[in-house]
């Protein structure tokens, strides 16, 4: 199941305060995707700028056929469904019986499905194995944190400052070539 | 693991193991609890894997905006955030910023999901 929108607390001094935002959920199963998009935005509350197109949006891709699949809205399963807008929305999918293994991949965008859609087909294109993602992610930790040496250190006070290393380097930055 | 102890907002330093490149675009991480302004998706604590979810959120006290998250289970589709959660065994956990692992228990009938993750820029 893709869980796309839900109630959302505002604020952190009650967490029954909340919002529902509305988004979609779109369920192919010819081409084995579920989509969709969701507007929630906690730190509204914050800025000045309500911002009322934004959305984060979403392309996931199985590797297995599904067996049955369809939509959820508040708890409510529909069976078949392969598109609805609302909120408390998810789409699911369901394989067959012997499954031994699915693999999922899920492009994202804050522009559109159809860029998270390319986004996917340009990281992680059919065939990638999640090692091949593993492997490669690794790398690119290891490019960053390797620019650092260190001499006379403790095990512990490398976990220490390695980890501060990638704290610091986790959160996304914005002006990127494409979203 | 580091940053992520304690239950509490002012009792954590906000910090998850997420999986992602350098400055990805979002970053993927086994959800423990519904987070928002002040609480993490994760936290050390938990006992249950609600999913895995592509959170954008910076910093704690930022929040969360234009969320997914990917629920595997077994059987009936579990819809509500409680059904949904599975118990792990923090022993079969592995975190690190490339690839994370995990064993969770789909029902002592239905048996364990072995779960792995990893992620790219977007």
């Amino acid at each position: 199941m893709l869980e796309i929108t839900r109630a959302s607390v505002m604020g952190s001094a009650d967490p029954s305060n909340v919002t529902y935002p509305s988004g979609s959920v779109f369920v192919n199963a010819s081409s084995r995707e579920i989509c969709g998009s969701n507007p929630e935005r906690q730190d509204f509350i914050i800025g000045p700028n309500p911002a009322p197109s934004f959305a984060g949006h979403f392309c996931a891709r199985f590797s297995t056929p599904f067996q049955e699949f369809g939509t959820v809205q508040n708890g409510t399963l529909h069976r078949d469904e392969r598109s609805r807008n609302g909120t408390l929305l998810s789409g699911y999918a369901i394989f067959a019986n012997n499954t031994r293994a699915v693999d999922v991949r899920v492009g994202s965008s804050f522009i559109s499905i159809e860029q998270a859609r390319k986004n996917l087909e340009a990281e992680i294109p059919d065939g990638t194995t999640l090692e091949d993602t593993a492997r490669r992610t690794r790398a690119a930790w290891a490019e960053k944190l390797d620019r650092i040496e260190i001499d006379g250190a403790s095990n512990e006070q490398l976990d220490v400052f390695y980890t501060a290393v990638f704290h610091a380097l986790q959160v996304h930055v914005s002006g990127a070539a494409f979203l | 693991m580091i940053g992520n102890g304690g239950d509490s907002p002012n009792g954590s330093g906000g910090m998850i193991p997420s999986t992602a490149p350098p400055f990805a675009m979002a970053r993927w991480v086994a959800q423990t609890r519904e987070n928002y302004v002040s609480v993490t998706p994760y936290n050390v604590t938990g006992t249950r894997i609600h999913g895995f979810q592509a959170t954008h959120q910076p910093a704690i006290w930022m929040g969360e905006c234009g969320t997914v998250v990917v629920v595997p289970g077994a059987g009936a589709v579990a819809t509500s955030f409680e059904d949904r959660g599975l118990p792990f065994k923090k022993s079969t956990e592995m975190h690190s910023p490339s690839y994370y692992r995990v064993e969770l228990e789909a029902d002592s009938k239905k048996g364990v999901i072995l779960a792995e993750q990893s992620a790219s820029q977007y």
